[in-house]
């Protein structure tokens, strides 16, 4: 059975979800068209080039490109393809080079992306009136802008302003990324690849807090981690706003730097929070008493902020990590995996949070692994005939009429929309999102000649 | 001392002279070696990285 687009967009739209998206070749072929054409999406973080000549290459799907500082400090994103015969000019993960010189026939480029030489320009191109080289350069990303050190970049070079587009969700990407004036610094990622569709993990970062009790009751049962008891799960308010959608866990009582010395910040780091952040930030976390914990930024780029205990004596560590799903095909993800911690932070605070980071995530981490299988497993479910013949019930918190079960919550105080206790809302949000844009024809694009006087 | 990245290798060195000392960078792949003075490596700090780009329009070196 092939994919029907409107009637699996109406099931979706109703929270009825046709179980083969999760592993059908012709909805990857659409979301590649249609979705990953579009939509602004992370490639890397300024942190990761702070000298000039450092460069990381990043992909969309199966475009490569290079996220560079230039000699000036500018960061740039450029289609990783030599002008030429098409190599790929920047080979090595990461690195520092003043100058790419593809590996072909030599073409060798600035870092800021301008073609600085080619071997033999006069002898066999006759000079600038064969070839001119004048005024080339690798191709920049059709758009691109950055937001607290993050980088975005879209394919479509009519993109809506990045601002504009991240909207409500900025208030909570600034809960992790501006705990200080110095705002995050990255190590990784961490990269690996499993064999599960990328859209699990995009949607059960967004909202899945009901998974947690039972696929991470290990965690609990080890000391690991205090918070995912099913109970106290429940607690906790869904948030969704603008293009994001996240979990937070609901904090014991205390004014704002007693929740924050819960979660395990030092007092300097808490003093720099509460002086920085906006009062609706403030009194999420004093007035509410909710501390964010995974999200995901629409389509693909996800958050996650947990507290564990990590010795035997009881420390809490607060650690951030950042995460990719970035799809290889309709049944396989690479995920990047970063540590993200406040550049601002004592190094003892950043060595403990570092240590929480990898006993929970990363290759190495316990929730991670625990996650993964189920996500793997849905995917193989997912690629059989029988998933065609019915649609997956992701209407909780929905009456049969389509009405929510809770009113939205009044004492939340970021943007959007929030509830407290289980639901899919965040789910069903991210999902008609990705709708909009399965719906949509691609966006205009046009080819260039390069090189060539016309 | 090796500094490398995807593009080059180079071998840095300092060479002692009888009367003085020069810095050799040596490119083992192309067998290539030049032994700058302290006056040379001084004026390559007044440089902007457009004057190595001019070095590197022939990409293989020398085209003569």
């Amino acid at each position: 059975m092939t994919f029907d687009p409107v009637t699996a967009l109406a099931d979706v739209r109703r929270g009825m979800i046709p179980a083969y998206i999760y592993n059908d070749e012709e909805v990857f072929r659409l979301e590649r068209e249609r979705l990953f054409s579009r939509a602004w999406v992370f490639v890397a973080h300024e942190s990761e080039l702070p000298e000039p000549g450092d460069y990381v290459v990043r992909r969309v799907l199966d475009d490569s490109f290079i996220v560079a500082r230039d000699e000036q400090g500018t960061v740039r994103v450029m289609f990783n393809m030599c002008l030429h015969r098409g190599m790929q000019v920047c080979r090595a993960e990461l690195g520092n080079a003043s100058h790419f010189r593809c590996p072909y026939h030599a073409w060798t480029y600035r870092n800021d992306g301008r073609l600085a030489g080619l071997p033999f320009h006069v002898d066999a191109y006759g000079g600038e009136d064969g070839f001119a080289k004048r005024g080339e350069r690798l191709l920049p990303a059709p758009s691109m802008d950055t937001y607290r050190g993050f980088v975005f970049i879209s394919l479509d070079p009519n993109a809506p302003p990045l601002p504009e587009y991240l909207g409500d969700f900025a208030f909570y990407l600034d809960l992790y990324a501006r705990q200080s004036p110095a705002g995050l610094e990255f190590r990784g990622p961490q990269r690996w690849r499993v064999k599960a569709n990328w859209k699990i993990g995009a949607e059960n970062f967004a909202g899945d807090s009901y998974h947690t009790p039972h696929t991470h009751a290990s965690v609990v049962d080890i000391g690991l981690f205090r918070e995912p008891k099913a109970n106290k799960r429940k607690e906790g308010a869904l948030y969704f706003a603008g293009p994001g959608a996240g979990t937070t866990y609901k904090l014991p009582p205390g004014d704002f730097a007693e929740k924050l010395r819960y979660v395990g910040y030092p007092g300097e780091m808490i003093e720099r929070m509460g002086a920085l952040w906006s009062p609706q930030q403030r009194m999420l976390v004093e007035d509410d008493g909710f501390m964010v914990s995974a999200a995901t930024l629409f389509p693909n780029l996800s958050f996650v902020h947990n507290w564990p205990q990590i010795d035997e004596a009881g420390t809490v560590a607060p650690f951030i990590s950042v995460r990719q799903w970035q799809p290889v095909s309709q049944n396989e993800t690479e995920v990047l995996s970063w540590f993200a911690v406040d550049g601002a932070a004592p190094e003892s605070f950043k060595r403990d949070s570092y240590k929480a980071y990898l006993m929970c995530f990363g290759s190495s981490g316990m929730f991670e692994q625990d996650d993964v299988e189920n996500w793997v497993s849905i995917t193989e479910m997912a690629g059989g005939s029988m998933a065609h013949r019915f649609n997956l019930n992701s209407r909780m918190g929905l009456t049969s009429a389509g009405e929510p079960i809770t009113p939205p919550m009044t004492a939340f105080s970021g943007p959007g929309t929030a509830r407290q206790g289980f639901g899919e809302f965040n789910q069903r949000h991210w999902l008609s999102m990705w709708l909009d844009h399965l719906e949509t024809a691609p966006p205009a694009t046009e080819r260039l000649d390069l090189g060539a006087r016309t | 001392m090796i500094l490398a990245n995807e593009y080059a290798e180079v071998e840095v060195d300092l060479v002692r002279t009888r009367n003085g000392m020069r810095l050799r960078i040596a490119a083992p792949r192309t067998g290539r070696e030049i032994l700058l003075c302290p006056l040379e490596l001084e004026a390559l700090t007044w440089q902007e990285h457009e004057a190595f780009s001019a070095l590197l329009a022939t990409p293989h070196g020398p085209e003569h």
